[in-house]
């Protein structure tokens, strides 16, 4: 649903570069023309609340991709596929120079912006749910063989037995 | 009718001396191995006491057993779904220490001790761990009521009667206990066969023998907490379950299981039953008062010319039915009706049953010589041990049942004494066996059974024709080259 949204706007607005359909194609929610894996397989954008997508610490954080490369920089690593790993996505099935501009404008409106803490909450997140696990376990195993004999003599020599 | 043979067994609980003779020819036999220190196959109780492992009579702790739910018979641990909850985390079984924790002592030290003013000793040192430990417990940790007031006096039989009643048992110079030899009794509605989740637990169709296959255990232990009797034991070291199997390779030759061999007071009896496999579950079902009546019902009459017949539609060999007429166990349960099943109110059908014990029950007074025949009730009402409490061990709380059985005791009693020492009338051992419903021939016969049978009369042996079992679906020559007793591979983890 999001996506025919996504999709709609972007064909209404082709050639200028678009970053709600950069972001779109970023996530996967809108596919690449020729297949290729949508960016967040790989990496997160802390910047743009993506921080903590499950499994997107493959590649590094983007948040300051645009900062670092400028946009001919971008576009250029997007085009030459400069890094070995993207290169064995990409190669055969390369981002189309709209594509590019899209994700390139997507990059210039995330960059400079803060990661949100996701740190600490993520600790929080983890502490809570291992309490939990625990608990169930302790639960679980409460009455585990609980002796007969060793209660039984305790009772005695505390003198409980009438 | 779908008639089986069953190979069951009497122990006469008034000549059990406590020696453990027959524990100890067990352990030597089958259990002196590693990570089966701890089994007793056969183990020898003292009554009130809280047996072996500690108050395995108390199914609320332990689950074994069958209970009644609606109109419909079910394993005390749960079912199915109730067994795969529990496959990880059992919480009914015995610890350790309630077995107890096995332990030799160092006797190098005291042997090879250089010589020195000091007595030497041996420290007792773990059989599991190695290391030195306290020892805390042990099989018979109560034997002859020691520490009776930590065990004898939590006893489940006695936590149930009266604040009375339980002061009167414990009273200096009244104190009474007697032994309670237990084995597995190769039950008809075994607990352990139907708790098993790898189905590795049967029963021997030609003689009802209740047996762990080896190769197919898998450990999950739930044989331990499905048998009410705890008398399924898992093995540390294989890593499998294993149990008394009533000394099939000695039977197979003939042979007394070792514990019957040996026992000194000669109390234990072997023969082989006729019964209706058709009944089990009606049985079973019947209230916890009528379970051992039910259960003499359901043995059938081996002179019985139509039993005779169905028998042989049922595959029964003629030999079989030949030792079933011959069975002491049929005399005593079926015919004298004076042996009883311990706990049937287990519901697991139990094939060991028990001539309870008389003599401590018998009134202090005048040492139980009063004439009897005119007071016989409240002689038992007066009795030492309380007749509740022998209801409970042996008829499922029904006191009546348990009194038939004393009646016919004392009526054999109090024939010998008239014959023998002379001091009873014959017109009071007259009013005995009409009381108690016997013959003047069927005491004698009690009587001849209970005190001058030779082995082969108390021990009857029916033919196991494993040759012909075999033969129907296999070469002899090549079973025989298979054949053995124990597994054909190492188990994974060691023997
Ligand atoms: S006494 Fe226990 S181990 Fe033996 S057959 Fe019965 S349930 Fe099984
Ligand atoms: S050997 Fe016989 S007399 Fe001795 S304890 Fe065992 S059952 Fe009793």
């Amino acid at each position: 649903m999001l996506a025919m949204v996504f999709w709609v706007s972007a064909g209404a607005s082709v050639g200028a570069a678009d970053a709600l359909r950069g972001e779109a194609l970023f996530v996967g929610t809108a596919s690449f023309a020729n297949g290729g894996a949508p960016c967040l397989g790989c990496h997160g954008i802390a910047g743009a609340g993506l921080g903590k997508a499950a499994g997107a610490n493959y590649g590094p954080d983007l948040t300051a991709l645009f900062e670092d490369f400028g946009e001919e920089g971008v576009m250029a690593v997007l085009e030459d596929l400069s890094f070995p790993s993207m290169e064995a996505i990409y190669a055969a099935r390369p981002l189309t120079e709209q594509e590019r501009d899209d994700l390139s404008a997507f990059f210039a409106e995330v960059s400079g912006q803060q990661a949100a803490g996701i740190g600490g909450r993520l600790t929080l997140d983890v502490a809570i749910a291992s309490l939990a696990f625990f608990a169930l376990v302790a639960m679980l195993g409460w009455r585990r063989l609980k002796g007969v004999r060793q209660p039984l003599v305790e009772r005695t020599r505390k003198g409980k037995v009438k | 009718m779908n008639i089986r043979a069953q190979i069951a067994t009497v122990f006469h609980l008034d000549k059990c001396i406590g020696c453990h003779t027959c524990s100890i020819a067990c352990k030597n036999l089958w259990t002196d191995r590693k990570g089966a220190e701890y089994m007793w196959w056969n183990n020898v109780e003292t009554k009130p006491g809280t047996g072996y492992p500690t108050r395995w009579e108390d199914q609320e702790q332990y689950r074994g057993g069958w209970e009644r739910v609606g109109s419909q018979l079910r394993l005390k641990m749960g079912g199915r779904g109730g067994t795969l909850g529990k496959i990880f985390h059992n919480p009914s079984l015995p610890t350790m220490d309630d077995y107890y924790e096995p332990f030799t002592f160092k006797y190098d030290d005291l042997t090879n001790a250089p010589a020195g003013d000091d007595q030497p000793t041996a420290r007792p040192v773990s059989m599991v761990s190695g290391k030195p430990m306290k020892i805390e417990a042990g099989p018979n940790w109560d034997d002859d009521l020691s520490g009776s007031t930590v065990y004898a006096a939590n006893d489940p039989g006695v936590v149930q009667l009266s604040e009375e009643e339980q002061q009167q048992l414990f009273a200096i110079e009244k104190m009474v206990f007697f032994h309670l030899p237990r084995i597995c009794n190769h039950c008809l509605n075994a607990g352990c066969v139907a708790a098993c989740p790898s189905g590795a637990i049967y029963k021997r169709g030609e003689d009802g023998i209740v047996l762990v296959d080896q190769d197919k255990c898998r450990g999950w232990r739930m044989c331990v907490s499905g048998c009410p009797y705890k008398k399924t034991y898992y093995g540390w070291s294989t890593g499998k379950s294993e149990k008394c199997i009533l000394c099939y390779p000695r039977q197979e030759a003939g042979e007394a299981p070792a514990c019957f061999h040996s026992c000194v007071g000669r109390i234990r009896y072997l023969g082989v039953l006729l019964y209706d496999a058709d009944r089990i579950e009606a049985t079973a079902m019947q209230e916890d008062g009528e379970l051992a009546a039910a259960q003499r019902e359901m043995i059938l009459d081996p002179f019985d010319p139509q039993v005779q017949r169905e028998a042989a539609r049922c595959g029964i060999a003629e030999e079989v039915l030949a030792a079933a007429q011959a069975s002491p166990v049929y005399k005593f349960v079926k015919q004298w009706g004076i042996a009883l099943p311990l706990h049937p109110e287990f519901r697991t059908l139990p094939m060991l049953f028990y001539v309870p014990p008389l003599l401590p029950v018998l009134s202090v007074e005048s040492q139980g010589t009063q004439k009897l025949a005119d007071d016989f009730f409240t002689t038992l009402e007066r009795a030492r041990l309380p007749i509740r409490y022998l209801a409970g061990l042996f008829a499922g709380g029904n006191e009546e049942e348990v009194k038939a059985v004393y009646r016919r005791l004392i009526a054999v009693r109090i024939q010998r004494r008239q014959q023998g020492v002379g001091d009873q009338s014959e017109a009071e051992a007259a009013r005995a066996r009409e009381i108690a419903g016997l013959s003047a021939e069927q005491v004698e016969a009690i009587y001849r059974m209970t005190a001058l049978t030779s082995i082969k009369e108390r021990i009857v042996i029916p033919p196991m024709l494993r040759d012909r079992a075999v033969e129907a679906g296999t070469d002899p020559e090549a079973y025989r080259q298979e054949m053995g007793f124990g597994r054909r591979q190492a188990p994974k983890r060691r023997w």
